[in-house]
């Protein structure tokens, strides 16, 4: 196919479902359907909806915490079929040890925003894409949507490794640097970056004691001393 | 109490949760109510709650094994914690909570927190984000600020199915009707704004991709405006893309419907399109959510948070300075990509 033939098929494509979308005919000029992004390098934003506040936020939204190392890196997808507006890179992980939740494979699949697609690049600044044999702390939820690109077949199958993502996007990210030290990543908020350690058993024996905090063992139920305040914090009533 | 009767019909048998009964899924603040509610359990049995280590009781459970216990949160002067683990008949209840990779500021058991009122402005700050075109070097390297508009006003274009046309007019109206900014004008010819259906990063509704001039040495405004020339430090484009399945989420947990956050979504990107970035999320209650560029969906909506602020007329004003947007006729050198062979 000539380019100038794929350009008049996509732009074909596109009106169509302009059209469609839109449930009657427009007129729709020229500038709609050359709408798009220009070839290049995209910084996509660094803002997060709903961003953690704190170490808490991170470990609450987080089905698992791994120790992991990359295996391997596949090609980007493209998730937007008219233009390149997301791209995300999926990775092999292979599991070190867990360090909460429970992960029934030796491995895993980390999905990230951002690659490369065509002539269209986009990353997140002060957070790369991790790299084979890089090792990392992961926060991380199940990738829930019903639809997971296929990659045309290169991924591996969610019964081989399921697929996960960064929980609170990549403020759940901490690397081992090759002399053991653990650091979340540079554009991870300022609160994370007070858990840095010089060692991965400095960094873990800290998250362990949020995650103590946060999830204490239920205590043995025993006969109440006082009634229940209406104002939290206020003083209880005697119980008589 | 709708939201909440439909998380906890779907958790086992004897569950408890804990909501914001004021804002439901925002942070607790002072004056606001906390519900605790009891299902599935004993009927007419006690419940007794362990409350950061003392055991307390708290009347009993209905007929049908359930209960709802309502108590304030105090004025607070810093966070303060609460562990909870509740009973009835002394048979511990299982936890049932929002799902916190969407609703993270919700309280949730076994450990609740209550929040100082916010005291301070919290207006959203111009973007400092770049967005310079065609290089390959590392991304670290990148240079260059699309931060503004030069040219008022801004043409928007909406093709998404999420909202009608007007309802979009709506919005941008609310951004124009601040001053200060560009004005935002519909129209489908030398758009500078689509607002489409697409994907996003994983729990945004929305998201708003933006180019400087130098994305298109040859599309657009070429050396036509006052003898200004297209760079990276003007925006040249902003893509809106709208999330439907997001936005359904966000909507469903809220007790909203599709198109009441997906209009809201409209509003709050336009404010990326004008190029303002978010506001600090603080403790996640509503006392920070004082912009249309708070951080979050679900506090903005149950803090009834749905049109441009004050703040956000304040911020605006910052990035376009009196006399920094001009008005011309694109004119003889506006061109396409086929002009430009690309």
């Amino acid at each position: 196919m000539t380019c100038d033939l794929k350009k008049l098929l996509i732009s074909v494509v596109y009106l169509s479902a302009v059209l469609c979308v839109r449930g009657q005919a427009q007129p729709v000029s020229q500038d709609i359907r050359n709408f798009k992004l220009p070839p290049g390098v995209y910084p996509m934003s660094d803002e997060v909806m709903d961003p953690p506040r704190d170490m808490d936020d991170v470990i609450r939204a987080a089905d698992i915490i791994v120790d992991g190392t990359v295996i391997t890196t596949f090609p980007s997808i493209n998730l937007s079929p008219r233009e390149p507006g997301q791209v995300e890179t999926d990775s092999l992980i292979g599991i070190r040890q867990v360090i909460r939740g429970q992960v029934p494979q030796a491995q895993i699949v980390l999905v990230e925003s951002g690659g490369t697609q065509g002539q269209w690049q986009f990353f997140t600044r002060g957070n790369p894409l991790v790299k084979p044999s890089e090792r990392y702390i992961l926060f991380l939820y199940a990738d829930r949507r019903k639809e997971v690109p296929n990659g045309a077949g290169i991924l591996p199958d969610q019964t081989v490794a399921r697929r996960y993502v960064l929980s609170a996007r990549f403020n759940g990210k901490a690397r081992v640097n090759e002399d053991g030290s653990v650091r979340f990543i540079p554009v991870a908020m300022p609160k994370l970056h007070e858990f840095d350690a010089p060692t991965v058993a400095a960094f873990l024996d800290r998250l362990n004691q949020r995650i103590a905090k946060l999830f204490p063992p239920a205590p043995p139920w025993t006969p109440p001393v006082g009634k229940f305040p209406s104002i939290l914090g206020a003083a209880p009533q005697p119980d008589k | 109490m709708g939201k909440m009767l439909a998380l906890a019909s779907s958790a086992a048998a004897q569950t408890v949760n804990v909501m914001n009964v004021s804002h439901p899924l925002t942070a607790l603040e002072p004056g606001d109510m906390i519900g605790n509610m009891i299902t599935g359990a004993a009927p007419s049995s006690p419940i007794t709650a362990n409350v950061n280590g003392t055991m307390y009781s708290v009347g009993s459970t209905d007929g049908s094994g359930n209960a709802m216990i309502n108590s304030y949160v105090p004025s607070v002067t810093s966070a303060t914690s609460y562990t909870e683990y509740w009973y009835v008949n002394g048979v511990l209840l299982t936890p049932v909570n929002p799902d916190p990779t969407i609703f993270l500021y919700a309280p949730a058991l076994p450990t609740i927190t209550e929040y100082p009122l916010n005291t301070v402005s919290n207006p959203p700050v111009p973007s400092v984000y770049s967005f310079t075109c065609g290089q390959t070097a590392e991304s670290d390297q990148i240079t260059g600020d699309a931060t503004a508009w030069v040219i008022s006003p801004v043409v928007y274009y909406s093709t998404t199915s999420q909202v009608s046309e007007s309802v979009v007019e709506t919005q941008a109206g609310y951004w124009s009707g601040l001053g200060g900014g560009p004005d935002l004008s519909y129209g489908s010819s030398n758009i500078g704004i689509l607002i489409q259906d697409g994907s996003t990063n994983r729990n945004a509704n929305g998201e708003a991709f933006a180019y400087g001039g130098q994305c298109s040495p040859c599309l657009g405004y070429t050396n036509n405006c006052n003898g200004q020339c297209t760079s990276a430090t003007w925006t040249l484009g902003v893509m809106i893309n709208l999330n439907s399945t997001e936005i359904s989420v966000t909507a469903s947990g809220n007790g909203a419907s599709d198109a009441d956050i997906a209009t809201l979504t409209v509003a709050h990107e336009l404010g990326h399109a004008l190029r303002l970035t978010h506001s600090n999320v603080g403790t996640g209650g509503c006392s920070w959510a004082e912009s249309l560029m708070f951080p979050s969906a679900t506090v903005l909506w149950e803090c009834g948070v749905t049109t441009p602020t004050s703040l956000d007329s304040s911020a605006l004003s910052g990035v376009y300075p009196s006399s920094s947007l001009t008005s011309c006729e694109p004119a003889e050198n506006y061109c396409t990509y086929e002009s430009c062979g690309i």
